[in-house]
């Protein structure tokens, strides 16, 4: 439904009035009209009836139209105006007019009224409407002007700067005048023009028309900052114009610089404790070997026969400091070796290699060792890190044989979906699952009573290179019937040497 | 058994290489083992036994890694260059405080070695040398 349209009629004949209030129903308008007829009245009406037009008669007692027209605009009201009387001289109807007056009517051609009102509405409106554009895009323009990032838009041809808002001048420090007399060229020290119309016409011929980039403004005293700039090219009505938004990064580029420095420094640490391992390793190692062998040659014929014991004793605590050397020692050089170059490798070669080094345990364990490779004869992966795990493996096999039965320990590989897996399987003690299963592979456990020496590394390392492989382990073991430890290697593909690996095929 | 090994201890410790011999006179592995202190000395010896008494040739040599001068890897080098026949019946033993599986690898690579042995020495290592490389007492 039409809103009714509010008329403040002012007026002091009453006849007058009416003629008017016909002449609006004549011409079809819904409205409402309120009649004044003092400057008080008027004043109160503008203030609360809120009229949407103004009908004024020309003169009155105490008031008149160029008075009226007056406060309207002192009250900065945009109301349309519309002169209606009987007299007035052509001086005043200029007046009136010139005062801000929509139109005037004469009295005797009331008839023109609902048109001139029709009309002087229709011009209100769209004086109205341009205005809250203008108001919009003064909004806007402010927004820019005071946005926190520089914005700046140049010109294609030319590159001359157009516009430069105030976050751009305040970290450049240039003047509004100065910045429009030069180009990005002149705030980019590390640009020649050939390289940046490169850069543009790149931009313009792209599909998503913008450019994203790190680079270093170059302020009016010649010094630097760094920033991130976004540069995109907007294609208007008027023609094409480069908008560019920068930020400034410095703060993100010198906590860069400062997160690699730590890396760094990290790194290094990481090295220094690399080296402390080996000297550990070696140092260390090296005074408490000879110990060891001091008392394995040291005479106690004739002497008390506890100090025979006492001299036991110094051995197993010595080797307990050597155990706890190693386990140092192979930890650090296991997490310093992530970086260790991926190779094929060969399980037959490296079984034979580690049956040599547990050659005394295996003579004296009587272990029958046997393997199945041809599924899967080598895997790609790290080196160090196979060996590890099946010394590991192995050597716990022969560890936690179970007395009186001879112990048989099997290797298999397969490849299982995009893993090649390597099987241990024993006969030997076997672990209580359902008691240890989780703590299995933590650092330190030990599942067999002091009996058995062993250091509780064993199981860990081997998760943790294979975890660090990506790869996973699993196990199945019952008491006294022996585990399995299943290894899966993941399949690493090796640029042209794709599909070679696993020999299933 | 009559006659033990003719040895040759290669190690820039010397109270090791005391202890060493010890154990193995205690093993009955060798009577009397020569030692050396520093690898370059060996080198020189052996080199000088070739061209004058062949025969003296140890049978086994116990060596070091990390050594000053020369350390074990160069002796080896050195060693390998010697005309194959003369040396062939010496067993190069590696015998450190290593236990980087590096340095197992690396010696693999050596064909004049042995075994890798990791310290210390002990009377049950001699004697398991003795049974699985069929040196010394048998011959």
């Amino acid at each position: 439904m039409k809103k009714k349209l509010k008329v403040l009629h002012l007026e002091d004949v009453d006849a007058d009035a009416e003629l008017v209030e016909r002449a609006l129903l004549k011409g079809g308008l819904q409205f409402e009209i309120l009649v004044v007829d003092n400057k008080i009245d008027f004043i109160k009406a503008l203030e609360e009836f809120l009229p949407d037009l103004i009908l004024c008669d020309h003169s009155l007692p105490s008031f008149n139209s160029i008075e009226a027209i007056t406060i309207v605009k002192e009250m900065k009201l945009h109301i349309p105006f519309i002169l209606v009387t009987a007299t007035i001289s052509e001086e005043s109807a200029i007046d009136v007019m010139l005062g801000g007056a929509d139109d005037y009517i004469l009295k005797d051609r009331m008839a023109r009224l609902p048109n001139s009102i029709e009309r002087v509405l229709e011009k209100h409106r769209l004086e109205n409407e341009q205005k809250q554009s203008e108001k919009e895009r003064e909004r806007l323009l402010d927004i820019i002007q005071k946005s926190l990032n520089e914005i700046f838009m140049f010109n294609p041809e030319t590159l001359l700067f157009e516009y430069v808002n105030d976050e751009a001048l305040k970290h450049l420090r240039y003047t509004k005048e100065e910045i429009l007399k030069l180009t990005p060229l002149d705030i980019y020290p590390d640009l020649n023009e050939k390289t940046f119309r490169e850069m543009l016409s790149a931009i313009e011929h792209s599909a998503v028309m913008k450019k994203i980039f790190e680079t270093s403004h170059l302020r009016k005293d010649k010094t630097h900052y760094d920033a991130e700039v976004h540069l995109q090219l907007i294609e208007q009505e008027t023609g094409k114009t480069f908008l560019a938004m920068s930020m400034d990064i410095t703060q993100r580029k010198k906590a860069e610089r400062e997160t690699l420095q730590l890396v760094n420094s990290l790194q290094s640490k990481n090295k220094e404790l690399g080296q402390f391992a080996y000297i550990v390793s070696h140092n260390l190692r090296a005074p408490i070997a000879k110990i060891l062998g001091i008392a394995s040659v040291f005479d106690t014929g004739n002497e008390n026969p506890s100090n025979t014991e006492l001299l036991e004793c110094i051995v197993q605590e010595v080797t307990n400091l050597d155990n706890v050397v190693v386990d140092i020692n192979t930890i650090i050089s296991t997490r310093d070796s992530i970086n260790d170059k991926i190779d094929y490798v060969y399980f037959d070669a490296k079984l034979k290699l580690i049956e040599q080094v547990l050659k005394n345990q295996i003579t004296e364990s009587k272990a029958a060792i046997t393997s199945d490779f041809k599924n899967s004869e080598r895997v790609l992966t790290v080196k160090s890190y196979l060996y590890s795990i099946m010394f590991n493996l192995l050597s716990n096999a022969i560890k936690y044989r179970l007395p009186g039965v001879p112990l048989n320990i099997h290797l298999q590989t397969e490849r299982v979906a995009d893993f090649i897996c390597l099987s241990v399987k024993d006969n030997g003690m076997g672990i209580d699952l359902k008691k240890y299963g989780e703590k299995l592979f933590g650092l330190y456990k030990r599942f067999h009573g002091n009996a058995i020496e062993g250091k509780g590394i064993g199981l860990n390392l081997v998760k943790m290179q294979v975890d660090s492989l990506g790869g996973k382990v699993e196990v199945e073991s019952n008491i006294n019937h022996g585990s399995t430890f299943k290894v899966y290697f993941p399949i690493i593909q090796n640029g042209d040497d794709k599909n070679k690996q696993g020999a299933a095929d | 058994m009559t006659k033990t090994n003719k040895v040759l201890l290669i190690d820039d410790d010397e109270m090791l290489n005391m202890i060493n011999k010890r154990i193995m006179q205690k093993a009955n592995y060798a009577e009397n083992p020569q030692t050396y202190l520093n690898a370059t000395d060996a080198i020189d010896d052996i080199k000088e036994t070739v061209q004058t008494h062949p025969g003296d040739l140890p049978d086994a040599i116990f060596l070091d890694i990390n050594m000053p001068n020369m350390d074990g890897w160069e002796f080896l080098e050195e060693f390998e260059k010697i005309p194959g026949q003369l040396v062939n019946k010496c067993k190069v033993f590696m015998l450190t405080s290593s236990i980087d599986p590096r340095d197992i690898e690396k010696s693999k690579s050596y064909k004049t070695v042995s075994e890798f042995i990791c310290k210390p020495l002990s009377v049950e290592k001699l004697k398991i040398l003795n049974m699985l490389s069929g040196t010394g007492t048998s011959k």
